[in-house]
């Protein structure tokens, strides 16, 4: 989400990010890679399943294999590379979007590791969101 | 396999607690209410 940051403030968002860990973590995380974002820490996976969140399984890491390998590549591509892990790999990622009220106004559960919503549908689901006042 | 059911558009967010980096308790609800929020839930920080 760094990378888009500019369009994504400017469709109105705050951006909040949150990471299985320590504190530590989540400063290293916002301070290195993300100082556009908010970052929070969670020590447990109880938050995750809250939000309807879940941890991969073989089967998930199986059907998604080939699309895994082509989003580290484009990852790499990008410049990201992997530091050391905390939290619980196996889990997966989420990206929401909760209105003033509390209300969730987008939701992308992500299938695979690296799986990561299009940017232009949350500007989209961003400025419809703005537009509805 | 999910513990709980996906969230869909409409539905309420959960008001979960995390900690910020000051190892401080943190609401999400107090974040969101100040302004529409993009929520990202990463498998981890590295």
């Amino acid at each position: 989400m760094e990378l888009h940051k500019d369009e994504l403030q400017a469709a109105g968002l705050q951006l909040l990010a949150i990471g299985l860990g320590e504190a530590k973590h989540a400063e290293r995380y916002c301070g290195k890679l993300a100082p556009s974002q908010t970052c929070f820490a969670s020590p447990t996976n109880d938050p995750y399943y809250d939000w309807g969140l879940y941890q991969f399984t073989g089967k998930d890491i199986l059907l998604n294999g080939i699309k895994l390998a082509l989003a580290t590549t484009k990852a790499m591509a990008n410049g990201q590379t992997q530091g050391e892990a905390t939290g619980d790999i196996a889990m997966s990622s989420g990206t929401f979007i909760v209105d003033t009220g509390g209300i969730v106004r987008y939701a992308y559960y992500g299938k695979f590791a690296g799986d990561d919503p299009p940017i232009a549908d949350i500007v989209q689901a961003a400025r419809t969101l703005k537009a509805s006042g | 396999m999910a513990k709980n059911p996906r969230l869909n558009i409409g539905d309420p967010a959960p008001d979960i607690t995390v900690t910020d980096i000051h190892d401080t308790p943190a609401e999400l609800a107090a974040y969101w209410a100040g302004g529409p929020t993009l929520i990202t839930f990463l498998r981890h920080f590295g």
